[in-house]
């Protein structure tokens, strides 16, 4: 979000600053900003740094419980599975797919719902009444509801599930950033910048984004707490990622029937979903924070 | 501050009394006398003749329906059931049956009967499987491929009615398995006036879904969730059962079943996951009741392939499955390793020294010196949900893919379910599969003649496309020769020849297991025909 | 009030109107050409008025399963869910309505932190996986609270409203009381699961609103006039934060659905999660409309609902409703 124009920068660049210096501040903030990047980097090289492949077999190390439990190996920190599979490597390759999936469809769909969000807003008439009784339609479906109808449509795979899981969660993000959007053209300094003559584009970019930070934010992380959720969900549910993936939901609901013997390789994956969305959740509400006293 | 920390404690105490209910929430006098007994699969249909699947079996088998003859399980000898006598006549080609007298059917809701259980239903009941004019001869029985599949149709020619309480069979050659088939599952006698009555108001179907026997219990309901009710029968002819009420629920997961059962919501599960055996036999409130059967694991090799046409391939890729970890890994203590297609009871198993082939690295060499083509990826082909035979047929064929990968061969792993499988299976493209049979009669017959005979489909059974003379000549002489020794030597003889041929790798005998709350006395489980809760007792431990 | 009703009524037509087209879509993609009644018709178009029909009249198929008729199986489903929900909202607003008030009364405190850390946790926790968690409870406490299953078998409650709370009670005469609390000693855990959302909304939303009272001037008024904090909280305050909250909390109806059936499946517990999903799994692809329709229905339904009822709760929006649209 840095812009290096010229022109702008003495207006832009310096309430950045200011909410970056007012962030640095709040130290839980900046370790759950640390551990987001952490995080982001496991996903992405996940395959390079972990000790064992997610699907190396073992026979004479099965079902073992963590290192620091009885009967444990410092080789396979988290245990390892009936197969005797890694559950730390599996737990990291579980991320790649929960986590790395739940940023890539945050992404997309921040970008595709601020875009129709913002044009609707811009715009005014039938395009935009259209629109609104399209997501009232659609927002009463419940995510879990379409997403399990586009992959009922689809078949079930990862890449559908995050398809569907996407196109649930669209209709949500356009809304609420339609109605940051609406509350802030009311306000007298965009009737201002219209009166000056200003280009829809440049009244969003420079009048109205800027100015939606915080709730954006707020949304964003919503609907990546949203995302994690159900990608994890429907794995779990088997809509989602197919066996050999190993997917956190899935590799919950995979080792369901081992619960009684070795309930680690139900609480790990589990604890890796919550952690993600704590950190997350932390980070983003920092940054919330950060944003609102900058503008106070 | 101070009045709103009091309203919220107001409203916890309000919560903890809620929950304090808890304590007294169970009826103790229904409690006492209701069995419940949790099952992993909803029964297909309310007739053992046209299901032949384990939930179908155990929901009605014992409960419901009686037969003409069972088998003592102690002596292992035929006794009497619905029929009171029997003699079989010089030729071996006539047995006529005694009826028992006043045996009266279920009264239900649904049907009040005003005759008592005589020969026209034992004709009824066995017409309906072998007449295919009969007018109840295609009702329901477009349900499944495998349906009506019972030997009578080989093993009768004839029944005859003889007067009210008499009926004689009429076999077609000499069998000697007549009486094993009238003890099975699919011989249990239903009401004809039902079913009469049920053709007269145009519903005949409802025969198999609101079943009419003369069993210690009578159907109730069964609700689309899974759960079937059934109520003591005050009318039966032998010891009236100490249960009020017997309930059978559905739940697929092994894990919910194992915790309903610590929480006194089950009395009785079955099949608990082999994880959970270790716990539960160290638990002093759960009875562990395990049978061994007849029931196979096996891995088909499909011998129509050019790349596995060579036996001494097959052996070969026999050697490089490592079935200890097959045993451990999938079926903790559920089943027993074997190297035979027949079980350690079967009276025909040839004992042999039968060593444990596991050889990767002598795999791989016999491979090399054969030529086999290690470019060529093999298919293993994988049922998606679990069978009885196998409780996780996914993971056994990752632990075979990896053991191939020791030897060099490459494997991919194909999961399909339902028409799928079926129509692969019929058309023949694929390399093996990962299969298993049920075994529903006590008879070497039933295992070798699905799997091994050229009449049997590949959908049936026969999913290694096995067909040769000298098994088929085998296979038939074992069948008619009423001499018992004879009939053990043609077995032993057919079992070289499969030990020889390795069409199929035996992977492990499985055991019905079911886990039985400690209140819960006298629940018998004969692993062919289903769990029997006739005698079973609920007794109260506080 | 008419016009405004009659213009709500508007909306909700157009709204009920795509999401039939919606629920044709799928109907057409999911069954096959066999489906004979509507393929007589030459195009889309007609097949979509002769669907239209059948849903008017209360046809909206039968399962290929059962052959029973979708409607009232997925009603009765859903009356169940709707249970699951409301004992959820219940459990949340006890929870959390006083939480969020402590929070917004004491921002930026020790305690506002305190508060927000258990609503981010409770938003953190994967519905399911605590699901699953919880079936590990009998091994350790024993037979404390039933984890799977609406209500003891050894009740035969005959199904009459699809509430079983309301079934339990019509069974007094057999059962006396005991069906009703096995039905709520049934409810409890997944309803305290399904709640942890909730209550992390409500916690939001109540702390949010607060802060809002606390800083509006007829407070700030109350202050200068000298009344001691407690009754300005209690008289002035709690009457005028709580009432927004409720078309906000509307907003999470169907994220609430859509955890509730979540949780259905993972406790196995009747409603509409489980039977989509049981029938999904069996290869009846006919319930998705089905089930779509009658969840989307309620939520639209629910939603006028509380819109008219917040028009006379507050005499203030019915003003607002006429200005702009």
């Amino acid at each position: 979000m840095l812009i290096n124009n010229g022109f702008n920068e003495d207006k832009i660049q310096s309430p950045l600053r200011y909410i970056w210096s007012i962030f640095k501040s709040k130290s839980i903030a900046v370790v759950a900003m640390w551990l987001v990047i952490l995080l982001i980097f496991a996903a992405i090289f996940a395959p390079h740094f972990v000790p064992h492949s997610p699907l190396a077999q073992n026979s004479d190390k099965m079902l073992l419980p963590p290192y620091w439990v009885d009967g444990g190996d410092i080789d396979h920190i988290l245990g390892t599975d009936d197969l005797g599979r890694d559950t730390l490597s599996r737990v990291f390759h579980g991320l790649q797919f929960t986590f790395g999936g739940a940023i890539l469809i945050t992404f997309i769909v921040a970008i595709i719902g601020m875009v129709i969000g913002a044009s609707a807003a811009l715009t005014k008439g039938i395009k935009a009444s259209i629109l609104h009784h399209l997501l009232d339609a659609l927002l009463a479906i419940p995510s879990l509801l379409l997403a399990l109808i586009l992959i009922t449509i689809f078949g079930p795979s990862y890449y559908n599930c995050l398809i569907a899981i996407s196109l649930s969660l669209l209709p949500q993000f356009i809304r609420a950033s339609y109605l940051a959007i609406e509350q802030e053209l009311g306000k007298q300094y965009i009737i201002a910048l219209q009166l000056d003559g200003a280009t829809n584009l440049r009244l969003f970019r420079y009048g109205i984004l800027p100015n939606i930070l915080e709730p954006t934010i707020t949304v964003i992380n919503r609907l990546f707490t949203m995302a994690i959720i159900e990608i994890a969900t429907l794995g779990f549910l088997g809509f989602g990622a197919q066996l050999p993936q190993t997917e956190l939901g899935s590799l919950i609901a995979s080792s369901m029937e081992l619960i009684y013997l070795s309930p680690w390789l139900v609480i790990f994956p589990g604890l890796a979903i919550f952690l993600v969305i704590v950190i997350v959740n932390v980070f983003a509400e920092g940054l919330r924070h950060a944003v609102i006293e900058g503008e106070e | 501050m101070y009045l709103i920390s009091l309203r919220t404690t107001r409203l916890i105490l309000l919560l903890l009394s809620i929950v304090s209910l808890q304590g007294c929430y169970q009826n103790k006098q229904l409690t006492d006398n209701t069995l419940i007994y949790c099952t992993e699969n909803n029964p297909t249909s309310f007739n053992p003749q046209i299901s032949n699947d384990l939930a179908s079996l155990d929901a009605t088998t014992h409960q419901i329906f009686n037969r003409l003859v069972k088998l003592d399980s102690n002596t292992n000898r035929f006794i009497p059931d619905l029929a009171e006598s029997w003699q079989q006549s010089d030729d071996k080609l006539h047995y006529r049956f005694t009826l028992r007298k006043n045996i009266s059917f279920h009264h239900t809701d649904f049907f009040t009967p005003t005759r008592f259980f005589n020969a026209d239903d034992v004709l009824f009941s066995f017409n309906r499987m072998l007449d295919i004019q009969h007018p109840y001869h295609t009702v329901n029985n477009q349900m499944e491929s495998y349906s009506y599949s019972h030997p009578f149709s080989n093993l009768l020619s004839k029944i005859n009615k003889i007067d009210e309480h008499t009926v004689e069979f009429v076999l077609s050659k000499p069998d000697v398995t007549l009486l094993a088939n009238l003890a099975a599952h699919y011989a249990v006698i239903q009401s004809k006036q039902y079913a009469d009555q049920s053709l007269q108001r145009g519903q005949p179907e409802k025969i198999d879904f609101q079943p009419i026997g003369t069993g210690p219990f009578k159907f109730k309901s069964y609700t689309s969730n899974g759960v079937i009710r059934y109520q003591k029968n005050e009318l039966y002819w032998q010891d009236m059962t100490n249960i009020e009420n017997l309930i059978y629920i559905t739940n697929p997961s092994a894990t919910k079943r194992y915790s309903k059962l610590l929480s006194g919501e089950c009395d009785v599960i079955s099949y608990p996951a082999a994880s959970q055996l270790e716990a539960m036999s160290k638990n002093k409130e759960i009875i562990l009741n395990s049978k061994s059967t007849s029931n196979i694991a096996l891995w088909a090799f499909n011998t129509k392939q050019t790349i596995l046409q060579d036996d001494k391939v097959r052996y070969a890729l026999s050697q490089a499955i490592d079935k200890k970890t097959i045993l451990q890994a999938v079926y903790f203590q559920s089943a027993i390793q074997t190297n035979t297609l027949l079980s350690k009871q079967s009276w025909a198993l040839k004992p042999r020294i039968d060593e444990n082939i596991y050889a990767s690295q002598q795999a791989k060499e016999k491979l090399q010196t054969l030529n086999y083509d290690f470019s060529k990826t093999l298919s293993i082909l994988v049922p998606e949900n679990a069978a009885v035979f196998n409780p996780n047929f996914h993971k056994t064929a990752e632990l075979i893919q990896s053991n191939l990968a020791d030897i060099g061969v490459m494997a991919k792993i194909e999961s399909l379910s339902g028409t799928a499988l079926q129509a692969r299976l019929f058309s023949g493209d694929y390399d093996t599969y990962l299969t298993g049979i049920n075994v529903h009669i006590n008879d070497p017959d039933s295992i070798f003649r699905p799997l091994l005979s050229c009449a049997s489909s590949p959908e049936n059974g026969n999913s290694s496309r096995w067909c040769s003379p000298h098994t088929e000549s085998l296979l038939e002489q074992s069948l008619t020769e009423s001499n018992f020794a004879q009939r053990i030597k043609s077995y032993y003889l057919l079992q070289d020849e499969i030990y020889k041929k390795r069409p199929y790798l035996p992977i492990a005998h499985v055991l019905r297991l079911d886990a039985i709350s400690s209140s819960v006395l006298n629940v018998q489980v004969n692993p062919l025909t289903g769990i029997n809760f006739q005698y079973a007792i609920k007794q109260d431990l506080n | 009030m008419l016009s405004f009703l009659i213009r709500r009524l508007n909306l909700l037509l157009i709204t009920a109107f795509i999401l039939t087209i919606i629920a044709f879509a799928i109907d057409r993609s999911v069954t096959i050409e066999s489906d004979l009644t509507l393929s007589e018709q030459p195009n889309y178009f007609f097949q979509y008025l002769s669907y239209l029909f059948n849903l008017l009249d209360g046809n909206f198929g039968y399962s290929s399963l059962d052959n029973q008729p979708l409607l009232t199986r997925g009603l009765l489903f859903f009356n169940a869910t709707l249970e699951l929900c409301f004992s959820a909202l219940l459990i949340s607003c006890l929870i959390a309505i006083p939480l969020g008030l402590l929070a917004g009364l004491f921002r930026n405190t020790k305690l506002d932190y305190m508060i927000m850390t258990v609503a981010i946790v409770g938003l953190a926790l994967p519905v399911f996986w605590v699901g699953v968690m919880a079936v590990l409870l009998p091994s350790v406490w024993g037979d404390v609270l039933p984890v799977d299953g609406n209500l003891s078998l050894i009740y035969d409650v005959p199904t009459v409203t699809g509430f079983l709370l309301i079934d339990t009670l019509l069974v007094t005469k057999e059962y006396g009381l005991f069906a009703f609390f096995d039905r709520i000693a049934h409810l409890i855990l997944p309803s305290l699961v399904l709640s942890f959302f909730l209550v992390t909304e409500i916690i939001r939303l109540t702390r949010h609103s607060m802060t809002m009272v606390m800083r509006s001037n007829y407070i700030k008024a109350a202050y200068a006039k000298g009344f001691s904090r407690r009754k300005i909280v209690f008289t002035h305050a709690l009457r005028n934060a709580l009432p927004p909250i409720i078309p906000q909390l509307r907003l999470q109806l169907s994220t609430v659905i859509s955890f509730a059936m979540t949780i259905e499946i993972v406790f196995n517990l009747d409603g509409i999660g489980k039977w989509l999903f049981t029938s999904l799994k069996a290869g009846d692809y006919l319930v998705l409309p089905a089930g779509m329709l009658i969840i989307t229905g309620f939520i639209l339904f629910f939603s006028i609902l509380v819109e008219i009822i917040m028009v006379i709760i507050s005499p203030l929006r019915r003003g607002s409703l006429y200005v702009d649209k």
